[in-house]
């Protein structure tokens, strides 16, 4: 990145040096804060809001080393660590028939109103910072610690790039290695916290099976390292229970504790992958919970809170289960209620009656709140406490012949924003 | 004023850097980790501590931050809290740094959050540039140099000139 060049950043400071600045005894004289010492420096700009501190990068060459610096970002993130972090739902509406989705259509919901940044409450939020020949219709396909991984819709799936909504800094991957028709995308960031908080992700292309007529016993995976820069397709999984015909996923993989899960199709289990693990070996079925009604209709598996989970709507009964245990696959009830018990407070969504309640899909967990699951009614999503049992409506889809494309997923903004990899991408495509 | 400091009223002498000298009560002392661990170790009560680093007017605020803190009870934090924030409320930048080196130096962890976080909420919402004015920093970027650290950090400059 240009600024990079000409900018030293900081290596690490112990944060034991005591060269406290020399003082002189006439308080009279104006605050230098050049003599502040570094970690002094650091104490005062941790306590800034995000925007302001990133402001403040432009005040001076050592301010802009001090802030920019991985032990910055660190001392941020643990000062902060006792606010909610700030998070929103993303998702794009679509108005045509052939599913295109222009860019300014797509949109954003501000879930918690702490500190918001106005690309958090733009309802025309777009990713139009993208350059050409990206800011052509874009979908966004996962989310992960702050970064977005999006796809070109032309091509399906042809072309991805991750980008930081936040910051508007993006990298394009090299084109995938298959061309698949259908395909679906796990995406993982890991901020390098011991290198600054620099992102090393992984997407993971799962190819639906299209064969008809075939048992499926296997799986080639194919995986971009933001390490390498590379994709491979070496990681084939294999499982005893052969799974048939062109079965889908019922919805996106899911990430939770590192791992990529997701479920077929009438298939009663998740299967749990470890992309950060040797191919073949960490490969896990997790049969759904015992009581859950296998041929409910409406389901969900998602995370919440660092825990995967699956909900389920089946003739009028709401569900909610949590894995508890890894390994065990143990799952606990954390909800269960029946649609009569549901409470209709919002005037907004007062023309639903229960009996409109088989017309509603689960859309995703909230990640930080256990107690809140996000639903979608015709013409509005809608925030589900499932404590209270009451509804609210947080968007309403003004144009009702729009409708909202089935990719939905909450944004979680870590506090400091993670960074891209710097000087080393030789794999990747920057701006 | 608590009752555990009748049988333990040591009093102890800090000298500032311009040559005044401070009478505090041991537990007031005790607010910072730095006399603390002289205390604790070889230094007795009895000599004058140096504070060479810190005026007489610093000096005074850091230990009228102390005695009030080493008084109350842990009980009445809502007390402190705004004992707190009228102590820092109408005092100029100078002084505030010089709590801030202080409070680093003496190690007072409390006074060094407060008086911190007031020097942020100085800066909070203000344009780089009068960041500037206000802490005397000197610009040493070339104009195309800050250009290009916001043209980074754009997303931060919403609603600034």
């Amino acid at each position: 990145m240009a600024a990079s060049g000409f900018l030293r950043r900081a290596h690490e400071s112990s944060g034991s040096e005591r060269n406290t600045a020399d003082m002189a005894a006439d308080t009279i004289s104006p605050p230098q804060f050049d003599t502040l010492p570094e970690e002094l420096l650091i104490e005062v700009l941790q306590r800034l809001p995000l925007e302001d501190a990133g402001r403040c990068e432009c005040v001076c060459k050592r301010w802009f080393n001090s802030i920019s610096s991985p032990y910055f970002g660190r001392c941020y993130n643990r000062h902060r660590s006792s606010f909610p972090p700030r998070f929103a739902l993303f998702f794009q509406r679509t108005s045509t028939a052939n599913g295109a989705v222009p860019v300014n259509q797509s949109g954003v919901h501000l879930a918690n109103d702490e500190e918001a940044h106005t690309i958090f409450n733009s309802p025309g939020f777009s990713f139009s910072f993208l350059p050409p020949p990206f800011s052509e219709p874009v979908r966004l396909v996962a989310s992960s610690n702050g970064l977005v991984l999006c796809s070109t819709f032309k091509y399906f799936h042809k072309l991805y790039y991750v980008c930081n909504p936040l910051t508007m800094h993006w990298v394009a991957l090299p084109p995938p290695p298959t061309r698949h028709n259908r395909v679906r995308v796990g995406f993982i960031c890991n901020p390098d916290f011991d290198n600054g908080m620099t992102s090393l992700f992984k997407v993971v292309r799962i190819p639906e099976f299209e064969n008809e007529s075939q048992l499926h016993t296997s799986l080639k995976l194919e995986i971009f390292s933001s390490k390498t820069g590379e994709w491979t397709d070496d990681s084939v999984i294999s499982w005893h229970k052969p799974v048939f015909g062109s079965t889908p996923l019922c919805n996106d993989p899911v990430v939770c504790n590192g791992m990529l899960h997701w479920r077929y199709v009438n298939q009663n289990q998740i299967f749990a992958f470890d992309p950060y693990k040797q191919a073949n070996r960490e490969f896990r079925t997790i049969d759904l919970p015992k009581e859950s009604c296998k041929e409910a209709f409406v389901h969900l598996v998602g995370e919440s809170r660092g825990r995967l989970r699956y909900a389920e709507f089946h003739q009028g009964t709401f569900g909610v289960w949590e894995l508890e245990d890894q390994s065990s696959g143990q799952w606990c009830s954390v909800h269960k209620f029946h649609q009569s018990e549901i409470v209709w407070e919002d005037p907004k969504i007062a023309i639903f009656t229960t009996q409109c309640f088989h017309l509603m899909h689960i859309l995703a967990f909230h990640p930080l709140e256990g107690d809140f699951v996000f639903l979608v009614l015709p013409g509005h999503i809608i925030e589900c406490n499932m404590r209270s049992r009451s509804l609210k409506s947080l968007y309403s889809l003004t144009n009702r012949t729009a409708e909202l494309h089935h990719r939905i997923f909450p944004y979680v903004l870590p506090w400091w924003p993670v960074q891209f990899l710097k000087d080393d991408g030789n794999s990747l495509i920057r701006q | 004023m608590a009752s555990s400091i009748e049988n333990n009223n040591e009093k102890l002498t800090l000298k500032s850097s311009d040559g005044e000298e401070f009478l505090v009560e041991k537990h007031v002392a005790l607010q910072s980790t730095l006399l603390q661990n002289m205390l604790d170790s070889d230094c007795s009560s009895a000599d004058v501590i140096p504070l060479p680093k810190i005026d007489a007017r610093t000096l005074a605020l850091v230990l009228g931050y102390c005695k009030k803190h080493a008084d109350a009870s842990s009980s009445k934090q809502g007390e402190l809290n705004s004992f707190d924030s009228e102590f820092l409320k109408d005092m100029d930048m100078g002084a505030l740094f010089n709590l801030v080196l202080a409070a680093n130096f003496m190690e007072i962890k409390g006074l060094l959050d407060i008086a911190a976080q007031k020097i942020a909420d100085t800066i909070k919402d203000k344009p780089h540039q009068e960041v500037r004015e206000i802490f005397h920093v000197e610009n040493d970027y070339t104009p195309e140099e800050e250009a290009a650290v916001r043209e980074e950090n754009r997303w931060a400059f919403e609603g600034f000139p």
